[in-house]
């Protein structure tokens, strides 16, 4: 391997592994944003602090193959909560559509939907992305106590 | 994949951050390799083959 004198050294590839903790409580706080519990202050700080770290992750290159098996796993977790919140989302649109229809069908006339009404935090997108950072960092910690083989 | 990872350190007294520093990845890194959790690549497994001028077979077990 040839040397590379700017190479992280060994305490700096181990910090990255607390900043991953760091990370977690923050999408913690953020998470208790999204529901109320937390301040729009407070809630704002986290969400800078989960995304710079989620960004330095995403297109940093200085990790070692540990931590990137376990971050890997962490952005699958990420986007399988993504990709759950968008089929959910769409089913909901699928009822309202077909409720529609068939009260055309039933009563022609064009429906409302109101029963089928979209959950408006389901249209928003900070509970979603919060729940993504916190699935990372879950899955992050499985990853790591589990084994990344 | 079973390793002699642990024991080969030990005869050197190294740490894991001794190990880590020596092939460039972290204590974790190490820990996890140590206990199973990861399967190191073809090109770490090589440097720490070469570390311990051992050949990979001589330090990883196939658990088949």
């Amino acid at each position: 391997m040839p040397y590379d004198p700017h190479a992280p050294t060994e305490s700096e590839r181990s910090g990255m592994y607390i900043s991953v903790w760091i990370g977690f409580a923050a999408s913690v706080v953020l998470l208790s944003h999204s529901i109320g519990l937390a301040g729009r202050q407070v809630g704002g700080f986290a969400a800078l602090v989960i995304g710079a770290h989620l960004v330095v992750l995403t297109v940093g290159s200085r990790f070692d193959e540990h931590f990137v098996a376990l971050r890997n796993f962490g952005f699958a977790c990420a986007m399988s909560v993504i990709g759950l919140w968008l089929a959910a989302r769409g089913l909901v649109t699928v009822f309202e559509v077909s409720h529609d229809a068939g009260q055309a069908l039933a009563e022609g006339v064009r429906g409302t939907a109101d029963a089928a009404a979209v959950p408006r935090w389901l249209s928003q997108a900070e509970p979603m992305v919060s729940l993504a950072g916190i699935a990372f960092y879950i899955g992050f910690a499985a990853a790591y106590w589990r084994g990344s083989r | 994949m079973n390793n002699r990872l642990k024991v080969l350190r030990a005869e050197r007294n190294w740490s894991q951050a001794e190990l880590a520093q020596h092939l460039d990845v972290s204590r974790q890194a190490v820990n996890a390799i140590e206990t199973g959790k990861h399967d190191p690549s073809l090109p770490l497994a090589f440097r720490i083959a070469r570390l311990f001028d051992l050949s990979i077979e001589e330090i990883f077990h196939d658990q088949a």
